[in-house]
């Protein structure tokens, strides 16, 4: 790469990734400043290749700078864990470290990891010490770099679900950065003092133009909404075996309101590759993104755009000349759904496996409802796994009977039993939003669950209660809760306000449209009660939400992203 | 703020100096037109047709003498990146300009200015951004200053999708034009495709403000009307009723100490102060005490008694002339005299056991330990005056203007099944509200001051005792001198009881504040203060010692001030290679040289 840059005409943050140190920045001086809880406005940018966001409590900005005290600084750390499965030892630490360091709960995000919330600085190379103590780590858990790589998560759907959380490790550390900035800044590992300085052969000293996600499903299983990563892979199986991948490109959901050259977009699906060539293919598809995305306006830098301002022809093209030969045609597949099927299942490997629904992804206690005690004492006594899934839930996975029999007692014992929830509420996301996330306009996950009451009384009266309809909520327009993907998307704009969607797939192959700007709770209650009154009528045969409003015009179908509009 | 980058040569630039010099006024108009009209030819900047001016394209030669504030509100940059290139293009006009953002301005300033660009947005539900908060609170409300003689315009940033569209930028257009400025261009409200908008104003503006240049606006401004001439003078005996400006708790909501901030309005009092110097309060007691006191001893509230030359019921006397939450020395001596107690004067024997119960006990304490079958008018005698309280002023005059904070911390604790509350503290903290007036006086401290010249202080603190810190640092970023300065700060925990911290953290961005260590005592598992902080920083302390250092310490005296007098010793020891003897010697010296000043309570 010519060192020879323009920096006038680059982003910003291009130039803070150049400066770094190959990720060091000054987060050390940062740590060690003791006049603020917060690290400098650089190393909020380099702390995220880190896997950690500074953020602080919005709720009490007001009073607190009355009060001519900084903002309550605090820090979001997200692990890095390919295809989300964690050992019951693990759980139990992150349970512990979540009393310790954090607020007290566990976030399980929309990408199969964990989230602490509110782990001031003082504490943030203790916890990831303790992490790794437990082997597990947050590098590029979040930056431009890839990101953790989400999989399939159901074992008990699929007998493949072992080889491609596999696969999805071995992508994960193959597209791991290599600087040594990590270990050195958390884990007091010494710099290695003769050595060169230090490359990252796959991405250089800038990283990539912006994240980087990439997903595997397992038809007929999406539960990883493959259509919203940049990279996607969809296992074909033939014979009782995975033959090889379609590869999805050009996945991603973030926009950014009164910017419409900013867009949603699905991915495309380009070809087939091999198992043997899945990690190369990987490799390149990032390689292309490196070399040909867009630096100098972050707002256009994501894979999305670079394949929309190439064409997906000359995109293909250009991957070919990096892979040196060029991708299979697709195979045939079929997707269902994206949301999960919850409920215990027996698998094919004759062992037990429950997904639990967790609304918003948030284990705590509250009251009588004591979900994190019950996992904890759950943890102590499974012989399998933990798996987290894309849509904030979780499977305990690999029981025996009788602990299968346990776990159930253990349930009921913290008032936690699998209620029988609807339809609606089972296949409902939300973000972190208010009060932590920067980025938040509106609420989320604190909304949402009244949010889906209130809808649920309207489709009980049409006795619609069981009827499975995907809603998804987030704070603001840049989609970790992939709304644009919902049959119902709602998206913050400001305090109670939000914009509202309809007509994504229930498979996640489609983009949703924007119905109604900027209304409040009684706006969209009012919209979507002739809506389904209607979709109660006049449904065809196991028609879904979603194309029953395409269907009946309520929204013109947005056939590519680039005609998205908020 | 200079123009970037010149662009011309030398020989250019020297030719132009020559035919710049000696330009009159006419000249220098023409010579802009011209100009302007090449510049027009060279497909330039447009100048849009000036919406009510009359002033055609007539702006001042190099070297103008109007002075131009730009000040900007911004959560996203816009408004900054506006704000800098309207102050390009003035100092490409000549005009002496600033550019500031309005968390970095001294709004204080605001009456003095001559011509204030403000570009601002709005936010949410028609917030403003937080960088402009305190800026829109102080022209919206009621310490809002008058305004004649500014010259403003707004440009107010926004986004249409939202109800209140621009309202911040609105809404301090209006209430400058409220405080007597004169909007010299009309305001401005951009919707997110703000560039054209912006620009029509920016030129608009500019034009307005150069025809301001002449004639000068009589500066008749009416005199400052200080009703009747020299007023009363007020003092300790002649208290001045002082309106509370803003009371706000300082320490985070989930800190276990209360401390206020308090400012108070000196207006048209004539006190002054300087920084150092402490303000008197004076108070009444705690009302759940005198209620005590009369029922245990059974008193007939109404029953009159003498106090000093007046007569009045001892009711009135406990609530507001004589102390009862605090014990004195002098008291238990006379109320020895008067009881013959005998385990009372046991006490009075025993230092240490005497200090002790000094210490957090009170009147209704020793009636219930030291009975006695007391009436009113002999216990009012044994009682002393409630003396007015002092607290350690936090602010400058040359800072603050007519106005005087003080940083209070509410005593309160619970003994023997009883809340104590502090005569004043807890008063201030529950009784007095924004706009009420408190009696107050200035106390001046000659032996806690700023040396004259900008020679280096060291200033140690624990809690409150970070007062007067404040008001060092204010005095001398107002008066703009230069010199080192070296905080060291204590209390309990970081998150809730960094007292100022936001105030610190904006004297250090500017250098006003050299360094500064703090200790937190709770926040690990062994506890640290002031004096670990200055013993792990001990090389260089004696350093600025030795380099004339002026060392202050404030606050707590019966543990902070004598753990860090003993820290100090042992540093001086350790650093100066000398004996204690000598190290006492060292201070003493200080001492004389008014190198080390304390004021400690």
């Amino acid at each position: 790469m010519s060192e020879n840059i323009n920096w006038q005409e680059l982003s910003e943050v291009e130039k803070l990734k150049y400066d770094s140190n190959y990720l060091r920045g000054t987060l050390t001086e940062s740590l060690a400043d003791p006049i603020t809880g917060a690290i400098s406005d650089g190393d909020t940018q380099i702390s995220k290749f880190h896997g950690i966001y500074q953020q602080w409590d919005r709720d009490i900005d007001k009073e607190r700078k009355r009060q001519k005290l900084e903002p309550a600084f605090s820090f979001l750390i997200r692990l890095r864990m390919p295809g989300g499965r964690f050992t019951p030892g693990q759980w139990l630490a992150m349970d512990e470290l979540s009393e310790k360091y954090a607020n007290g709960t566990l976030k399980l995000t929309t990408r199969q990891t964990f989230q602490l919330h509110g782990v001031l600085k003082r504490n943030l190379k203790a916890t990831i010490k303790e992490m790794n103590d437990h082997l597990m780590d947050t590098i590029a858990a979040c930056g431009d770099v890839n990101r953790n790589v989400m999989s399939h998560a159901n074992p008990a759907q699929s007998s493949f679900h072992a080889e491609v959380i596999e696969t999805a490790k071995n992508i994960s550390e193959h597209l791991l950065p290599k600087t040594g900035a990590y270990h050195e800044i958390w884990l007091d590992k010494k710099l290695v003092a003769d050595s060169k300085e230090e490359v990252e052969p796959l991405y250089g000293n800038r990283y990539l133009p912006r994240k980087f996600k990439i997903g595997i499903v397992i038809p007929p299983h999406n539960d990883c909404d493959v259509f919203s990563q940049d990279l996607g892979f969809i296992a074909i199986v033939e014979n009782d075996k995975i033959v090889g991948y379609n590869v999805a490109v050009g996945g991603g959901l973030g926009t950014t309101f009164g910017k419409p050259e900013t867009y949603p977009r699905t991915g495309t699906v380009i070809g087939f590759c091999t198992p043997g060539q899945i990690i190369d293919v990987a490799e390149k598809v990032v390689l292309v993104q490196r070399d040909n995305g867009n630096r100098k306006d972050r707002k256009q830098a994501r894979l999305k755009y670079t394949i929309d301002r190439m064409g997906v022809e000359e995109f293909v093209a250009e991957l070919t000349k990096y892979l040196g030969y060029e991708l299979e045609p697709e195979r045939e597949y079929v997707l269902d759904r994206n949301g999960d099927d919850f409920g215990w299942i027996k698998g094919s490997d004759k062992k037990w496996h429950l997904t639990y629904f967790v609304e918003g992804g948030r284990v705590l206690d509250r009251g009588e409802y004591k979900l994190k005690t019950a996992l904890r004492e759950i943890s102590k006594v499974i012989d399998g796994d933990i798996i987290l899934t894309g849509n904030q839930n979780l499977i305990i996975s690999g029981m025996s009977t009788k602990v299968k029999n346990q776990v159930d007692a253990l349930l009921k014992t913290y008032g936690v039993s699998p209620e029988d929830i609807s339809g609606l509420r089972k296949n409902s996301i939300a973000c972190v939003a208010l009060p932590t996330c920067p980025l938040a306009f509106a609420e989320a996950e604190r909304y949402l669950p009244d949010l889906v009451s209130k809808i649920e009384t309207i489709l009980n009266e049409h006795e619609l209660g069981k009827e499975e309809i995907v809603i998804r909520m987030t704070g603001c327009p840049n989609g970790c809760g992939r709304p644009y993907l919902a049959e119902i998307g709602l998206i913050g704009k400001s305090p109670g306000y939000y914009n509202l969607y309809l007509g994504g797939s229930f498979n996640g192959s489609r983009l949703n449209t924007l119905y109604k700007q900027t209304i409040n709770e009684e706006g969209i209650l009012n919209e979507l009660r002739p809506i389904i009154a209607d979709f109660a009528a006049n449904r065809e045969d196991g028609e879904h939400f979603g194309d029953f409003v395409i269907r009946n015009n309520y929204v013109e179908e947005i056939k590519e992203g680039k005609y998205f509009k908020h | 703020m200079s123009l970037k980058a010149n662009p011309l040569n030398d020989a250019q630039l020297s030719a132009l100096s020559q035919l710049v010099e000696g330009l009159n006024k006419e000249q220098t108009v023409w010579l802009n037109g011209y100009f302007e009209g090449r510049l027009a030819a060279l497909g330039g900047v447009e100048v849009p047709a000036a919406a009510g001016t009359t002033v055609s394209a007539a702006a001042p030669a190099p070297q103008s003498s109007i002075n131009l504030t730009i000040l900007y509100g911004t959560e996203t940059g816009h408004s900054q990146g506006l704000a800098e290139k309207l102050g390009e293009k003035a100092s490409f006009k000549g005009i002496n300009v600033q550019v500031l953002s309005l968390y970095d301005y001294n709004y204080k300033k605001l009456h003095e200015e001559d011509n204030v660009a403000i570009v601002v947005s709005t936010h949410g539900e028609g917030d403003p951004p937080d960088m402009a908060e305190d800026f829109y609170k102080y022209v919206t409300g009621p310490r809002a200053p008058q305004l004649e003689g500014v010259n403003y315009s707004v440009l107010a940033l926004g986004d249409k999708t939202y109800k209140h569209f621009c309202k911040t930028g609105e809404e301090i257009d209006v209430a400058l034009k409220n405080l007597g400025g004169y909007r010299i261009t009309p305001a401005v409200k951009c919707d997110v495709d703000y560039e054209q908008p912006s620009e029509m104003w920016m030129n608009n503006f500019l034009l307005n403000l150069s025809a301001t240049e002449t004639p000068e606006p009589a500066a008749a401004g009416g005199s400052t009307a200080t009703a009747g001439g020299i007023g009363e003078e007020f003092s300790k005996s002649n208290p001045y009723m002082a309106t509370v400006l803003e009371k706000v708790r300082i320490t985070g909501s989930d800190s276990d100490k209360e401390v206020y901030h308090v400012e108070l309005s000196l207006e048209g009092s004539g006190l002054e102060y300087e920084p150092g110097d402490s303000l008197g309060i004076f108070t009444k007691n705690p009302e759940a005490l005198v209620e005590d006191i009369l029922a245990f001893t059974g008193f007939d509230p109404e029953q009159k008694v003498d106090v000093g030359e007046d007569e009045m019921s001892i009711k009135e006397a406990l609530s507001h002339h004589l102390e009862i939450t605090i014990l004195t020395f002098d008291l238990l001596n006379k109320y020895q005299e008067k009881t013959k107690n005998a385990e009372l004067a046991k006490l009075l024997a025993d230092d240490e056991a005497l200090d002790e119960y000094l210490y957090g006990h009170d009147v209704l304490d020793l009636l219930e330990d030291y009975p006695f079958e007391w009436n009113a008018r002999k216990l009012v005698e044994v009682l002393r005056p409630i003396p007015p309280r002092l607290y350690s002023i936090s602010s400058s005059m040359e800072s603050v203007g007519e106005e005087v904070h003080v940083t209070v911390s509410v005593v309160r604790y619970e003994r023997k099944n009883r809340k104590r509350n502090g005569a004043c503290s807890s008063h201030l903290a529950d009784s007095i509200e924004i706009d009420e007036q408190i009696p107050i006086y200035i106390d001046k401290n000659p032996s806690f001051k700023l040396p004259a010249n900008g020679s280096k202080i060291i200033m140690v603190g624990a809690g409150t005792g970070v007062a007067p810190y404040r008001a060092f640092m204010q005095h001398r970023e107002s008066m703009g001198i230069k010199g080192e300065s070296w905080l060291f700060f204590g209390d309990r925990r970081f998150s809730s009881d960094f007292l100022y911290q936001t105030e610190w953290q904006k004297l250090l961005k500017n250098e006003i504040l050299t360094k500064i260590d703090v200790a937190f005592s709770r926040d690990q598992e062994e506890k640290v203060y002031v004096q670990h902080k200055l013993k792990e920083q001990q090389k260089e302390v004696f350093d600025w010692l030795e380099n004339g250092a002026h060392l202050y310490l404030c606050g707590d005296m019966k543990y902070m001030a004598k753990d860090v007098n003993k820290a100090l010793l042992d540093i001086i020891q350790t650093q100066g290679g000398i004996s204690e003897e000598q190290a006492e010697k060292y201070v003493k010296n200080l001492k004389r040289e008014k190198r080390f000043q304390t004021d400690v309570y």
